[in-house]
């Protein structure tokens, strides 16, 4: 995870919203010239900021009206979305992923797809582009909604536009140590007025809403903060570009170790940089290399999440709602058949235990210690 | 002796025991059990470094549970 960084105007900003009197959010405040900065930034028609990502991917999927009954199809590398669709009583379903870029495979989306699909979230993981052009066809063709996961896609371009306005929603999220930081925080972007209006309405409410809502309104320091952040977090994204050029370069000799795949077309908002571990390549264990890895003073994961998200307790088991199986295991309402069964996605259940990461969101500095101790932890294996 | 310096799998279910016994848990809570129950030597930074590497291990790993707290996920 980076470091926050707060060199701009937060601060400044930050005494306006305390002497503005009012802190929750507003539409005339800090809020308001949030939502209206990524409309143009993004240029976008709708913005709705609120306290996290994961409130507004909860959101999400009420506006795309997954609810108790439909399936949402999800990308197994991460479980956000997963836990979003069980917020709204629906019930999630798998893509596998690509075996290259490890990000949802349009082919695997389009056969997952069935008819209680409502909506697809796609992942732009650790700030490479999905291929969210092929999938909103899909989508389309489907008529469900495709919903950008752009917590790790700032200002990522993917062939001639952002990451975020290639779907019917994007959603970009702000916690500490993302591209931007306002401590926590989200906005989703959209061009489809409904999307917009039925976000909004879940996300906030005064007094008595016309349906189920709650309050997870962004209050006006949180906007300040990130209204700061947005002003420059293209100058730490392009810091981050030089960071992670810096560790492939570490790894581009090494026969056992692959690089991840971009396509033509795609840029990259480095937040963690993940190459594949090939030891059969070159007769080299697994446990040696984190070994290797962990007598350096950098810090590495190995595996990430280990297994798929289906794999996980929360789905398998009858345990999100009080262990009384609703919605995924006796959903009266769900008239699908799906099993949490190991091979679902065999190639992200392939990759995961041999992904290994580490954060590019860092001065170059940084960055060279980290290449450093990469390099170290390689000669010492392959000198072993 | 038991400071943390190396990956080994007792250090590694020490921790595991003690995060499943306190979950949500802060490292500085599992420094204080291993040095009571296993007298480790180890300084913060390294309870947290090792704990920060217990994410990659499998079937038992650590997971972050919001900032500087973690839980152990039992994948077996």
């Amino acid at each position: 995870m980076g470091v926050d960084r707060f060199d701009g105007k937060e601060i400044e900003y930050l005494q306006e919203a305390l002497h503005s009197g009012r802190l929750s959010g507003q539409p005339s405040g800090f809020l308001g010239k949030l939502e209206k900065a990524f409309r143009e930034a993004f240029d976008v028609q709708y913005a709705v900021a609120a306290n996290s990502a994961m409130s507004l991917l909860i959101s999400s999927m009420y506006a795309a009206r997954a609810g108790a009954g439909d399936e949402v199809l999800c990308d197994p590398l991460v479980q956000f979305h997963a836990i979003a669709a069980l917020w709204q009583n629906a019930h999630p379903t798998w893509a596998d992923v690509r075996e290259d870029t490890w990000l949802m495979d349009p082919e695997s989306a389009r056969q997952n797809i069935t008819p209680q699909t409502k909506a697809i979230c796609a992942t732009h993981l650790w700030g490479l582009p999905a291929e969210v052009d092929t999938l909103r066809k899909i989508a389309d063709e489907n008529n469900v909604v495709l919903i950008e996961d752009c917590a790790h896609a700032m200002f990522l371009p993917y062939k001639g536009r952002f990451a975020g306005t290639w779907g019917h929603i994007g959603v970009f999220s702000f916690c500490s140590g993302k591209h931007m930081t306002c401590g926590d925080g989200g906005i989703a972007l959209t061009n489809d007025e409904e999307l917009a209006t039925r976000i909004r309405s879940v996300t906030c409410f005064g007094e008595s809403p016309p349906e189920l809502a709650t309050v997870f309104r962004m209050t006006e320091m949180q906007a300040a903060i990130a209204l700061a952040q947005l002003e420059n977090v293209k100058g730490y994204i392009d810091e981050y570009r030089k960071s992670y050029s810096m560790l492939s370069d570490a790894i581009s000799g090494c026969d056992w170790l692959q690089p991840r795949a971009t396509r033509d077309g795609c840029g990259n908002s480095p937040y963690i940089f993940s190459f594949l571990f090939r030891g059969e390549r070159a007769g080299v264990e697994l446990e040696d290399f984190k070994q290797a890895l962990f007598d350096t003073d950098a810090l590495f994961n190995i595996g990430f999440t280990q297994v798929p998200a289906y794999k996980y307790k929360l789905f398998k088991q009858p345990m999100a709602y009080q262990s009384k199986g609703c919605p995924l295991h006796n959903c009266p309402y769900y008239e699908g058949r799906y099993e949490y069964r190991d091979g679902l996605c065999p190639t992200a259940e392939g990759l995961l235990p041999r992904l290994i990461n580490t954060n590019c969101m860092i001065s170059e500095e940084n960055a060279k210690r980290i290449a450093d101790s990469l390099t170290a932890a390689i000669e010492k294996v392959d000198g072993r | 002796m038991s400071d943390l310096s190396r990956l080994t799998h007792q250090q590694s279910d020490w921790i595991f025991d003690i995060a499943a016994a306190f979950q949500p848990v802060d490292a500085a809570r599992v420094q204080q059990e291993l040095a009571e129950r296993h007298g480790v030597t180890a300084d913060l930074p390294q309870v947290v470094k090792y704990m920060e590497w217990l994410r990659s291990s499998f079937p038992r790993k650590l997971a972050h549970a919001g900032p500087e707290r973690w839980t152990v996920v039992d994948l077996g």
